[in-house]
Formats: C-alpha cells, sequence, structure tokens
C-alpha cells in the first residue's frame, strides 16, 4: 500500500511519513502543489495526504484537477484551515477525509487505514483469504490463528493482496504499490518476495499466472 | 406632517404658488374685462346722446324740438333703466317715456362726464351728461342719457363665473400634473428606499448603479460602505485563517514530537500544548464569528447550510453506520452571515454524530417570526442534571471521546449573538436532542 503525503512544512512531512512508513505503508513525500499534482497524476496510490496552503499550487486545486482527470483514489485533507466552510468546500471538491491540525497520528493512521480499505472495496478492518488473516488496526497478520513475523516488504506485499483477495495483480501493480518513488524498482525482487511470502503462508496461496501476474487465493 | 414627506411637501408648496397665480391671472382678466365693458357701455350711451344731438333741431322761435325720437325700445319701457332728457337752463324740456315725468338729473352736477347716480325707481344707473350750444340759441341745453348699471354686471357676472369655471378647470389640471411630475421626478428616490430594503433583507448585495445623478452619489456611498464592511469581515477572518494556518502547524509538529518525551516532562508539555491548542481554537473560532443580525445584506438559507454540512459529515464519519436526515429545512431563511450559520450547524451536528449510534435527526419549522430546528440523535444522551453545564467552556461530559469541548460552547455563542439560544431535552430517539431557536427573515 501507499502513501503520498503532501505537505509543505517538512517537519510535518517527516512525521506523518515516518507513522505511516511505521504501520507499513510505502510513502512518498511532496513539499509544493505541483509535484504533489504530478506524482498523484502519474503514480498509483492507495491514499493522498494532502495540505490546503501549499505553494505553487493550493491543495484544493489540485484535488479539484485530479478529480475532474477522473483520479479517484482516497483523499485525505490534512489542515490548519478548520472552519466548516473549508471542510465543506474541501469535501464537495472531492476529498474523501478532513482531518485539522493540530492532529493526534493515531487518528490520522487510523483514518489513512480506513481509507485505504474503503478505497479497495473492503468494510471490515480484519482482512480475511482462507487461513490467512489481517488485522490492518494493529499491523498483525495472522495464518491459522498463528501470528505471522513479516519483513516491512513481505507486509507490504501481503497487505496489497489482502486489499484485493482473488483478484490477478501484475508485477507492474504490485511495484507500483510497494515501492517508494525514489527506490530502486528491480522487477526480479518482486519475485523474490512473492517466494519469501510462499514460504510463511504455503506455496499454493499465491498463484503464478504467466504474463498476467499473481493471484491471493482461498480455493488452495 | 411638512416635514415628514417631500412628496407633500412639494406638491403643498406648488398648490401655493398656483393658486396665487391662477386668483391673480383671474382679477386681472376680469377686471380687464371690466374696463372693456364700461368702454362700451359708455360708448353705447355715447350714441345715444349723438343721436338725440342729431335729431335736434332749433326752431326760428329759439326752441328746440325733437324732429325723432330715439328708435330704442328700451328708452319707452317705464323705469327700465334706459333714459334720456334734455334740459334747458336746468329745466327738463325732453324726456324719454321710460322716465314718467321723474327726473334723473342730479343737481349740482357738472356735465361732460360719466358717472353714477340712483334712477328713479332706486336702480343704479351710470349716466353721460353732454352741454351742447346750438347757433340759434343763446340757451345752454345739457343732453343727458342714462343706462342701468345691471346690464354692465350681469355681462360681468357671466364672464367671471365663465373664466371661475376656466380657471378652476385649469388648476385641476395643473394640480395633477403636478402631482404626477413630483411623483416621476422623485421615482428615484422610492426606488432608492425599495433598494435599501431588499439589500436589508438580503435580496439584493449592493446599491443599482443606474441613478439619476443626484441620488447616485448616495447609492455609491452606501455600496462603498457595504463593501467595506465586508472586507473588513473577510480581512478579519484571512488573518485569523493565516494565525490559525502559522500556530497550528508548529503545535502539531510539537505534539508529535511530544508524544515521545518520557516521564513528568512529558506529560507537563503534552498538557500545555493541549491547553494552548484550545486556547486558540476557542479565541480563533470566536474571532472568526461575524456575528451581527445587523449587518446588511446577509441572508442565509438553513436549509442550504444544514445540506453541506450533512455532506460533510456523511463522509467524515462512517456513512454505513450512520444516517443523518433532514426534515423541514428548506426555505428556512435567517438573517446572519453564513459561515456563522455553517459553524453553528457544523458544530451541533457534528457533536450529535459523536454521540449517535446510528440515527441522528434534524427537523426545522418556523412559527412567530422564530426559525425552530431540533437536532437529535440516538445516542446515550446526557442526565437532566448534567445538561445545564453542556455549554460551558471546554467541559467534555466524557473523556473518552475525542473534542475540545468547545463545540456546544461555540455554538451557543453564535446563536445567542444572533438573537437565539440553545435548549436541551432528551429526545425521543433516546439521545440529546438540542432546540435551537433563531430569529426568521419573513
Amino acid at each position: 500500500m501507499k502513501i503520498l503525503v503532501i505537505e509543505d512544512d517538512q517537519e510535518i512531512a517527516r512525521q506523518v511519513s515516518s507513522a505511516l512508513r511505521d504501520v507499513g505503508y510505502a510513502v512518498d513525500t511532496a513539499y509544493d502543489g505541483e509535484e504533489g499534482h504530478f506524482l498523484g497524476d502519474t503514480e498509483s496510490y492507495d491514499a493522498i495526504i494532502l495540505d490546503l496552503g501549499l505553494p505553487v499550487r493550493s491543495g484544493l486545486s489540485v484535488l479539484e484537477s485530479w478529480r475532474k482527470d477522473g483520479r479517484i483514489m482516497p483523499v485525505l485533507i490534512l489542515s490548519a484551515r478548520d472552519t466548516w466552510r473549508e471542510k465543506v468546500t474541501g469535501l464537495r471538491t472531492g476529498a474523501d477525509d478532513y482531518l485539522a491540525k493540530p492532529f493526534e497520528m493515531e487518528e490520522m493512521l487510523a483514518r489513512v487505514e480506513a481509507l485505504v480499505r474503503r478505497g479497495a472495496g473492503q468494510s471490515n478492518p480484519v482482512l480475511v483469504c482462507g487461513d490467512i488473516k489481517l488485522d490492518t488496526t494493529t499491523q498483525k497478520a495472522y495464518l491459522k490463528n498463528e501470528t505471522l513475523s513479516l519483513t516491512s516488504m513481505e507486509y507490504r506485499l501481503l497487505s496489497y493482496f489482502m486489499h484485493h483477495p482473488e483478484a490477478v495483480i501484475s508485477k507492474t501493480e504490485l511495484s507500483e504499490h510497494l515501492y517508494e518513488y525514489d527506490a530502486d524498482k528491480d522487477s526480479n525482487t518482486i519475485e523474490v518476495l512473492i517466494n519469501k511470502l510462499r514460504n510463511k503462508l504455503g506455496a499454493s496461496c499465491i498463484r503464478t499466472y504467466r504474463g498476467r501476474g499473481y493471484q491471493l487465493t482461498a480455493n488452495v | 406632517m411638512f416635514k415628514s414627506s417631500l412628496q407633500l411637501r412639494l406638491i403643498l408648496s406648488s398648490l401655493i404658488w398656483m393658486i396665487a397665480s391662477l386668483v391673480l391671472t383671474g382679477v386681472l382678466i376680469v377686471s380687464l374685462f371690466q374696463g372693456h365693458i364700461e368702454k362700451r357701455f359708455d360708448g353705447q350711451l355715447n350714441d345715444h346722446l349723438e343721436e338725440l344731438v342729431a335729431a335736434s333741431e332749433i326752431s326760428p322761435n329759439g326752441q328746440l324740438d325733437l324732429t325723432w325720437s330715439p328708435s330704442d325700445p328700451r328708452f319707452n319701457r317705464p323705469h327700465s333703466g334706459w333714459y334720456w332728457e334734455i334740459l334747458e337752463n336746468g329745466s327738463v324740456i325732453h324726456q324719454s317715456n321710460s322716465l314718467l315725468m321723474a327726473t334723473v338729473f342730479p343737481m349740482g352736477q357738472q356735465t361732460d362726464r360719466f358717472f353714477q347716480t340712483n334712477g328713479p325707481s332706486g336702480e343704479e344707473i351710470r349716466l353721460y351728461s353732454r352741454q351742447i350750444a346750438f347757433p340759434r340759441s343763446a340757451d345752454r341745453f345739457v343732453f343727458i342719457v342714462a343706462g342701468p348699471v345691471s346690464d354692465m354686471e350681469d355681462d360681468i357676472h357671466t364672464f367671471s363665473g365663465n373664466i371661475i369655471l376656466v380657471l378652476s378647470v385649469l388648476s385641476c389640471v395643473l394640480l395633477s400634473m403636478i402631482v404626477l411630475q413630483i411623483k416621476y421626478g422623485l421615482l428615484p428616490l422610492k426606488r432608492l428606499t425599495q433598494s435599501l430594503s431588499q439589500i436589508r433583507s438580503g435580496d439584493l448585495e449592493k446599491m443599482p448603479t443606474d441613478f439619476p445623478l443626484e441620488v447616485q452619489p448616495l447609492a455609491t456611498e452606501l455600496n462603498t460602505l457595504l463593501e467595506y464592511n465586508f472586507t473588513l469581515l473577510e480581512r478579519a477572518r484571512t488573518q485569523v485563517g493565516n494565525l490559525a494556518h502559522s500556530l497550528k502547524s508548529p503545535i502539531a509538529v510539537l505534539m508529535n514530537e511530544a508524544k515521545d518525551v518520557p516521564g513528568e516532562k512529558g506529560i507537563l508539555i503534552r498538557q500545555h500544548l493541549n491547553n494552548a491548542t484550545d486556547s486558540i481554537t476557542r479565541y480563533l473560532n470566536k474571532a472568526r464569528i461575524a456575528g451581527s443580525s445587523r449587518l446588511l445584506g446577509t441572508k442565509t438559507d438553513l436549509g442550504d447550510v444544514a445540506a453541506d454540512i450533512k455532506f460533510s459529515l456523511d463522509k467524515l464519519f462512517d456513512q454505513s453506520r450512520l444516517e443523518i436526515s433532514l426534515s423541514g429545512m428548506e426555505g428556512l431563511m435567517v438573517r446572519a452571515d453564513p459561515q456563522d450559520m455553517e459553524e453553528l450547524f457544523g458544530n451541533l451536528m457534528e457533536n450529535a454524530c459523536k454521540w449517535a449510534k446510528n440515527q441522528i435527526a434534524i427537523s426545522g419549522s418556523s412559527q412567530a417570526g422564530q426559525v425552530l430546528i431540533q437536532i437529535e440523535d440516538d445516542g446515550p444522551g446526557v442526565p437532566l442534571e448534567h445538561m445545564n453545564d453542556l455549554v460551558k467552556r471546554g467541559l467534555r461530559l466524557d473523556e473518552t471521546k475525542p473534542g475540545t469541548g468547545l463545540g456546544l460552547h461555540i455554538a451557543s455563542e453564535i446563536a445567542e449573538l444572533y438573537g437565539g439560544q440553545l435548549d436541551f431535552f432528551t429526545s425521543p430517539l433516546g439521545g440529546l436532542g438540542i432546540k435551537l431557536t433563531l430569529p426568521q427573515v419573513l
């Protein structure tokens, strides 16, 4: 799962990104509206955290142009502007949630988690696929109720699969949602990761469709 | 009364000069006509006299004889007012039949002039006498012709009557023209008043700019004032917004950093940061309230506001869990700043959403110039003895829920600024019911 943080206050951007990474997200950061708009337009994100008072281009105009271009990823506005007029405008423009600064990091994480989940079409915070369970609120994965020990990359991969169970997902899509913008995207590493995950979950959980991608399935 | 209406003032003053000038005109015309009639009457008397003179002949014995009598039949009708007489050395030698042997010549009067006197039956007559000398007689003859003044007066009366009638009709026409003219002339003022009341009721944002030269400065000045008020409010809100932005971001950073500070120190820092946040939120929110029902040109449809807030809350809270229903809110108008109403409804409805299990019901109605809105939820509710504490600043009846405890406090402050109020009751839904009353715009 990959999140884009657009925030001009470097300190807040750093805190938010590190909190998001701590709970298993890949995070890209943009410090002005133009850069943020470009990233949101060209990369695939599972959620975007957007400040309104941005340099170069306002958050509202960025959001507006995304929505006009049919980009439907969930957007959480994180702003010091907390009047209802501003909330209504932001939400009417197409934001999915609005959090006013100062904020509790836990609340922000909970809201992002809910947005990501709803964006993937999941309503329950505990995702289930066969014997595999993923509690998105605690970031813990279970196999037959046994806690799984996963590296952060393995967790990201499993989390993406669990958000889209039974779907055939291409390697490109996986790497888009697993790696941060400036990371070295070697497609081989996806295969390595898949293999590691298969070792922990059981080989039949993840099917390979040659030329199309991978599928996490409950029908073992 | 003269002071109270410009229109009446103008009409009354025009009426005065109009009547004065018409009366003067009437008097002038009548007196001119009178002069003219007198002249004609005198001419008539003169004609009759000359006719008499022409008929006179001195006989060889020095007597004055009349070869014919004046033809006018009025001289033969007794006491008709038309008389003639010829005197010789002061005694009557000939006279008209109408005199019936009486005399009209007042003794001691001078000749060769017109004058008025009383006739034999007491009627007023105008009389012309002339002394004439004949070649074959040494005597002096005085010729006198008289006609009734009433003949002349009848003409003048008829004429005056006509003149009065004509002038009256004229004055009526003039009066209605004046009224029309004044009304037309004052039309822009009436429009000014109308525009003003439209601005008051919020139907118009600013004064039109197509007033006549004399009125336009007033409208322009008013627009400047309105705009000034508006920019003042906007500027204050922008400043507050900027202040909020510049304060809240660092506080957010500090709060997140402070989480990792262990022990007493961490608690102290977090506590003070929380206090600072509360104060900032409270005072910034207060500073943003326009809060005056005397603001010109503001009107808010509460239906729109509630719909906007519902839209937002549906997104902010899990829509599958909560259902917000609005009823009777359409077209409820209050004279209030829309942003203030958004804050008011946002705080009240958000509070309801925080506590509700599944259901929030918002219903509006209006009666006796008041808008009445009830916001109810099916949450745990508030015990009666605590209801009065709800609007206390910073008081949180349940510390486990997130929030500053400022929402209801700010809401009640806004309601009071607009002359309304908040009352609390236990809703039939089970939770808290809030009754909000605000003065309505009709």
